[in-house]
């Protein structure tokens, strides 16, 4: 989807085009559903933000004025899941250290083999435990900059954050986790122990 | 030994800064001359370049986590329905909240600065008051100390204290004396200090109570409304 497609879509969607709008969606929903899912580390939980946040989109679509839409469709996945947590901590239902990752990666592709998809699985689990362990600010900041690939300058749109506090909660987000696979090593696919 | 312990301090707070920016530094976030004195440092220092390398490593791990399918497609059926009571309980509460504060903030300022006190008097009340107050000192000050029995004295003193001389006319005997006079002007005299002073607290008190209720009900309202949401949310 070129850009200028991309403008002709959100411009259809604040008219209320719902085939538009979902045009949109199928476009970015597998960052978005990727970013809930790292964020609460929980299948089903994921699905809700994901969906919400494309409902919450899709109503305030008229008060996007341009930009990233990748970061503004972010932006509001990740304030779901803060309202979510924030609600899992003050209700004490939900044990977000407990929580294992279930879902599975993608399929493996036809250059990788049978066990590089298992090892690409364990470490994914082991990545997400790691994550667990951290503030939600960093463990977002990761997830953007790091598993999502997107720039700093995106990332700080995504998050509500300047630029100087996404670089703060990068460096203190990454060095957690390198302490946390330091100590947790053993638990790695056998490849990567000794790297961290 | 001192210094090398200062000199130990001030090296482990600079090293402490570069490992700070060591992830800015592999992003290739810092500038030039911040560059500079990091890979200076490293010359210096293995752990920081053992950091280096195991942040590395640890972003290059992050980079191979992959990306999962997602389990359905979440494409908007029919047109989403806006949910706009959430704003407004979430309004109504902070409006709420913000009113009950100023008021008890009032409140406590008021207290602290004592304008509930004489300050709230108003001014033609403060005037009669220091109007009366001198008519009092006055008359205090034209009577003898001797004359002016306490009130409780003054029924006893009426007979058996100071009994009549003999041939007197009774009538004239029982006429008051100027100090009796006064004494029973005083006696019916309110006492313009403690009446008034308790008459104005008393409309002050009354103020300061409506006045902490209303804060009390809001603040209540909020507590109430906000049970209610979570119990709606669980």
């Amino acid at each position: 989807m070129s850009e200028l497609d991309e403008e002709v879509l959100v411009a259809q969607s604040q008219e209320g085009d719902l085939q538009a709008f979902n045009t949109i969606v199928q476009r970015y929903e597998r960052q978005v559903y990727n970013l809930a899912l790292r964020m609460l580390g929980d299948q089903a939980l994921a699905e809700d933000a994901t969906q919400d946040a494309f409902i919450s989109a899709f109503n305030h679509i008229k008060g996007f004025r341009g930009g990233s839409l990748k970061a503004w469709l972010l932006k509001t996945v990740a304030n779901r899941c803060r309202d979510l947590l924030r609600s899992a901590y003050r209700r004490h239902n939900i044990s977000l250290e407990g929580l294992t990752l279930n879902a599975e990666p993608s399929f493996p592709s036809r250059e990788e083999s049978p066990e590089e998809y298992t090892m690409r699985r364990e470490l994914g689990q082991e990545i997400q435990r790691g994550l667990d362990t951290l503030p939600a600010d960093q463990r977002l900041a990761l997830v953007l900059v790091d598993i999502q690939g997107l720039s700093y300058e995106e990332a700080a749109e995504s998050a509500g954050a300047s630029l100087g506090t996404i670089k703060s909660r990068l460096s203190r987000g990454r060095a957690h986790l390198r302490d946390y696979l330091r100590t947790h090593g053993e638990l790695l696919p056998e490849q990567f122990r000794r790297r961290v | 030994m001192r210094v090398v312990e200062v000199f130990w301090r001030l090296w482990k707070r600079g090293h402490q800064r570069y490992q700070e920016s060591l992830s800015d530094y592999m992003d290739g976030r810092l500038d030039a001359r911040d560059q500079g004195r990091l890979e200076e440092h490293f010359s210096r220092c293995e752990e920081c370049v053992r950091d280096l390398e195991s942040l590395r490593a640890t972003v290059q791990l992050l980079q191979r986590v992959p990306l999962v399918d997602t389990p359905r497609s979440f494409q908007l059926q029919e047109m989403p329905v806006l949910r706009p009571a959430r704003p407004l309980f979430l309004r109504a509460m902070q409006v709420s909240t913000a009113v009950a504060g100023v008021l008890l903030a009032v409140l406590l300022v008021g207290d602290l600065l004592g304008s509930f006190g004489d300050g709230a008097m108003p001014p033609e009340d403060r005037a009669q008051v220091a109007q009366e107050e001198g008519q009092l000192e006055a008359l205090a000050a034209t009577t003898p100390p001797t004359m002016v029995p306490a009130p409780s004295m003054a029924a006893e003193a009426g007979e058996a204290a100071t009994p009549s001389p003999e041939g007197a006319d009774p009538e004239a005997a029982r006429e008051p004396t100027t100090a009796e006079t006064d004494l029973s002007a005083e006696e019916e005299m309110p006492q313009p200090f403690q009446i008034e002073e308790g008459d104005g607290w008393g409309l002050i008190n009354t103020f300061q109570v409506v006045v902490g209720a209303l804060a009390g009900v809001l603040l209540a309202a909020t507590a109430y409304l906000t049970y209610r949401r979570l119990r709606s949310a669980t």
